[in-house]
């Protein structure tokens, strides 16, 4: 196709304010799926994706569409994931891209990780298309939000389109305004072949396939190509736009968008922000690609049931095939056996990660708590990573250990924010300075050590906020924190799984804390417990379990032999739930119940 | 042929006990219509393998109240039992007797009838205890009951004291005791009050109105008795059981040894050596499936090996003499000694305090000729060990 009837594009929105809903609408108004295809949502394709309202995983689809030049033009939408965990996936998008729609809720406003991700489609020079949706809702506050956008972005209050997508309002004139506004594509065609690759997909018939966007030259089957990064050469299988299915081509020209199946066996292969050229005529250098991914929230998985090992590599390696920022490396614990450290971009990732694994996997996991990744300078002069608390050197040998801080920014109404400011007190927080977007609105920064916010400071912010408030990170240093390691010992012996890194202040309150919780979910056993929290050899708490006395049924005759043999059986299935700490039974509980402490 | 035990369930009291889960009903008016249910129950199963083949050694009148049963009634069962069943010349027949029903019916016409052992829900010679559990009887009652069927000629005579009354005191339980076994009944069982789900005790605990003895005192409640109890020469063969030498319950000991046996009369249930089955605990329904001419059957479960090994255990370990490593091996084809080592192994907690060896007197398990059993502590854990030796053994 000519690159001028050709238009990629992505949406950047906050979470709930109507991407998807708008996306359908896009789709069907283009007719690029029928009423029977027509679900709703089309493009969160993951049960969680439904259920929690939000965009994982990135997905691509083109559409066909007739504008009022009788002109037939191709739409790409990029979609693009809106938590702030998934922030290199938007990145990914945004470099495939021309233009964007910024996509606004005409009731809350523009949101802190709106902000984010509209900065980098600034940054990388795309088209911003603003579009205040929801305004048939009776709390829109229309022209508040226009001046929000204009204060944002700078545009004309008339480039500013107001939309409806729920009930079908002003999807017209997107499209015209995507035609109008976003400039085509301009790559070379007869230039050697460039194609970026933005995301990839495993399929277990076909292999990795690679979602690219050709920016200059040409792909086709039968053609040898190169992968820049990987070094590797393999021949084309088929190319093709992405529909709901994939749509065979004959070619994928300069400025389109779509897949290459080119036998890569492995989503490694294809590897997100690699270029693609022909092997028989390179281009001399590559795309710029993208910032490597890198974990910031680290937590062991291990199956509650020792022989569900394998099943777990297994369903992590799956995972790993379509999620490049998924890292896991083996880990063994005494408590818990042979599992996996994995590293995840942050909370909601660990969490759905997690989901993924019990839902689809049917997977029973016993999770740690989740810690971050710290710098340790020995007194020898080494420099350790650590992400693991059992790998914490012993106090006497540590000169010094570096956590990693984030800056932030909290948008808010600006009633919450002498709320917002104590919370951050009690995370540490350091404050940089407030921007007031309008008079009632507010932009708070802050650094936080990130160790402070992986726990539950975002339902904290929401609540504190009666939902207003919206929070977006980014990594900024290590610096030098006051941390020690605290040990939970069950008589006397550590329980490495329950070991977590924490701020000094911090530490007393939980281990009393934790210890208070094992006291409950710690049954009773023939012996006494101790359940301490200890600093080095310091015990900072300390708990009892008393033992059994007397635990004997009364009576067991005829008509009681069955009920006292189905009781067995149910305390034999979860025997099979407890795990063996020395000896002390713990059960699996006991593991969960410290994430919330 | 086999030796099986036969249980009838008699479903009538005059009042119903706050703390007693067996199914019973307080209106007597279905009773004639149950005896003649019962003696068609009997009748349907002359016929019917496996348990029409089995010869029972061992009958046993529990309830409810079978003392609400006149002697010419229970006489009138017994007849029919033998007219149906194979019945071996020694058969114990036990009737449980309530103090507070006995008054009207003389004790010889009982023995006349076939009875020749009672047991006498005496429950405690302590009035305020009686009153707690809300018994019809007072103390006095419960003494006389025992005097009049030693008197009667009853030479095999058993009586149930419960302990762990709130309420009840150390030195209370002592005299309880020490007030039984100067009566000189052969057999005694010695149960500590269980709080089952759906009784009135239970709903007062969670109300807060009850408040249960401690685990401490319990436990020394059951430790002074049992002492008081083997001092006075009784022997301690199951957990809550103490018999004179000779005087053992053959049909209890048939439960825990894991033979069959027939369970007739609502609610009751049987086992023929590889499936259970119960009777519905309904009397009106049971009467229904009778006129009919079906079984009172609710429902039955098929037992898998791993199940009858379960339960093996969890019987056996109940028992003081213990389980017999060849018997067990005769009846799961698995070894016992083997598996209780790997057992022990396995549980962590238990390791550490008794280790497992065919000469060695441990603290929980041990073995006495031959046998694998639990020692004092042990039995005072039966629950918590039962737990551990079933995930590794059965």
């Amino acid at each position: 196709m000519d690159q001028e009837f050709i238009r990629n594009f992505c949406i950047i929105a906050h979470i709930d304010h109507g991407k998807s809903t708008l996306a359908d609408r896009l789709l069907e108004e283009t007719g690029t799926l029928n009423k029977n295809e027509m679900m709703d949502q089309v493009l969160d394709s993951m049960d969680l994706e439904r259920e929690r309202g939000i965009t994982i995983k990135m997905h691509a689809i083109t559409m066909e569409y007739k504008a009022a030049d009788h002109h037939n033009y191709l739409l790409n939408l990029i979609d693009t994931p809106g938590h702030v965990d998934f922030n290199y996936e938007v990145s990914r998008s945004l470099a495939a891209c021309e233009g964007a729609l910024l996509i606004v809720d005409a009731a809350q406003g523009i949101e802190a990780q709106t902000v984010t991700n509209l900065y980098l489609a600034i940054e990388s020079d795309l088209e911003i298309i603003p579009v205040i949706n929801k305004i048939d809702l009776p709390s829109a506050q229309v022209d508040l939000v226009k001046n929000q956008i204009v204060e944002m972005i700078g545009c004309k209050e008339e480039d500013i389109l107001l939309a409806s997508a729920k009930v079908g309002i002003g999807i017209k004139e997107i499209l015209s305004a995507i035609i109008k506004r976003v400039p085509p594509p301009n790559g070379e065609a007869d230039a050697p072949l460039r194609a970026l690759i933005f995301d990839s997909m495993f399929n277990s018939y076909r292999g990795a396939l690679a979602y690219v966007r050709v920016f200059e030259g040409a792909l086709y089957a039968g053609q040898q190509i190169h992968f820049f990064s990987t070094g590797k050469t393999l021949e084309v299988q088929e190319v093709g736009f992405l529909r709901l299915q994939q749509i065979p081509q004959k070619i994928l020209s300069a400025g389109e968008v779509g897949y290459v199946i080119s036998g890569a066996k492995e989503v490694k292969d294809t590897k997100v922000g690699d270029t693609i050229t022909s092997a028989d005529h390179p281009a001399a250098e590559p795309l710029p690609g993208y910032r490597d991914v890198k974990s910031m929230v680290y937590s062991g998985l291990f199956p509650s049931d020792a022989e569900k090992y394998e099943d777990l590599r297994a369903a992590l390696a799956k995972l790993k095939l379509n999620d490049s920022a998924l890292f896991y490396e083996p880990e063994t614990s005494i408590a818990l056996g042979f599992g996996f450290r994995c590293g995840f971009l942050g909370l909601l990732h660990m969490e759905i990660i997690q989901e993924r694994l019990e839902r689809e996997y049917q997977l029973d996991l016993v999770t740690t708590v989740p810690n971050v990744e710290f710098h340790v300078i020995t007194n020898r002069g080494e420099k350790l990573v650590v992400d693991n608390p059992a790998h914490l050197p012993p106090v006497g040998d540590i000169a010094r250990v570096d956590e990693p801080y984030i800056t932030s920014s909290i948008l808010t109404p600006t009633e919450y924010i002498g709320n917002i400011m104590s919370l951050a007190m009690e995370r540490r927080g350091v404050y940089l300075n407030t921007e007031y977007i309008d008079e009632t609105r507010a932009n708070l920064h802050y650094e936080f050590p990130l160790a402070e916010v992986i726990f539950d400071f975002y339902d904290r912010l929401k609540s504190l906020t009666r939902g207003y408030a919206s929070f977006d990170y980014e990594f900024l240093c290590y610096r030098e924190g006051n941390v020690v390691r605290l040990d939970i010992l069950l008589n006397g012996d550590p329980i490495d799984a329950l070991s977590v890194i924490v701020h000094k202040d911090k530490a007393y309150e939980w281990g009393r804390k934790v210890c208070d919780k094992l006291r409950n979910l710690i049954p009773r056993q023939m012996f006494q417990v101790a359940i301490q929290a200890a600093i080095g050899g310091k015990i900072i708490a300390r708990e009892t379990i008393k033992p059994l006395r007397k635990n004997v049924t009364a009576k067991c005759y005829g008509g009681d032999i069955s009920r006292k043999r189905k009781l067995l059986e149910k305390q034999k299935e979860g025997k099979k739930r407890m795990k063996q700490l020395g000896k002390v039974e713990v059960p699996q509980e006991a593991f969960l119940a410290v994430l919330k402490v | 042929m086999n030796r099986a035990a036969l249980y009838i369930h008699f479903p009538f009291c005059k009042h119903k006990c706050n703390y007693c889960d067996f199914y019973s009903i307080t209106n007597q008016s279905l009773k004639l219509k149950y005896i003649s249910a019962l003696q068609k129950e009997i009748k349907l199963y002359e016929k019917n393998p496996p348990f029409g083949g089995f010869s029972f050694s061992t009958l046993y009148f529990g309830g409810g109240t079978p003392s609400l049963l006149s002697p010419q009634e229970v006489g009138k069962i017994i007849s029919s039992i033998r007219q149906a069943f194979h019945i071996t010349k020694d058969i114990e027949i036990s009737m449980e007797a309530n103090p507070g029903t006995l008054e009207s019916a003389p004790f010889e016409n009982y023995l006349k009838a076939g009875v020749n052992r009672l047991t006498i829900g005496t429950q405690s010679f302590n009035d305020r205890d009686l009153r707690f559990l809300t018994r019809i009887h007072s103390a006095a009652q419960a003494e006389n009951a025992i005097l009049s069927a030693q008197k009667a000629g009853f030479q095999n005579i058993g009586i149930d004291l419960i302990f762990a009354v709130p309420g009840q005191t150390l030195d209370g339980w002592e005299q309880n005791v020490r007030k039984a076994t100067e009566l000189k009944p052969q057999h005694i069982s010695m149960y500590s009050l269980t709080f089952e789900e759906g009784t009135p005790l239970t709903k007062a605990l969670r109300l807060g109105k009850v408040e249960k003895c401690s685990e401490e005192l319990e436990r020394q409640m059951y430790l002074l008795g049992k002492q008081l109890l083997q001092n006075a020469g009784y022997e301690h063969y199951e957990i809550s059981n103490f018999a004179l030498p000779g005087f053992r319950s053959h049909h209890n000991q048939k439960y825990w040894d894991g033979s069959p046996y027939l369970g007739l009369g609502p609610s009751a249930h049987s086992y023929n050596g590889q499936s259970r089955q119960w009777n519905i605990a309904d009397v009106s329904k049971y009467l229904q499936y009778l006129e009919k001419g079906n079984l009172p059957i609710e429902s039955e479960e098929k037992m898998s090996r791993e199940q009858q090994k379960l339960e093996l255990l969890l019987l056996g370990l109940r028992r003081v003499e213990g389980i017999n490593p060849e018997q067990w091996e005769k009846r799961t084809g698995s070894d016992l000694v083997n598996q209780t080592q790997k057992a022990i192994k396995k549980m962590g907690g238990l390791a550490k305090t008794a280790s497992f060896s065919p000469s060695f007197e441990d603290k929980l398990l041990t073995t006495k000729n031959g046998n694998l059993c639990l020692t004092q502590e042990g039995l005072l854990l039966y629950d918590t060990i039962c737990m551990d030796l079933a995930e590794t053994i059965a």
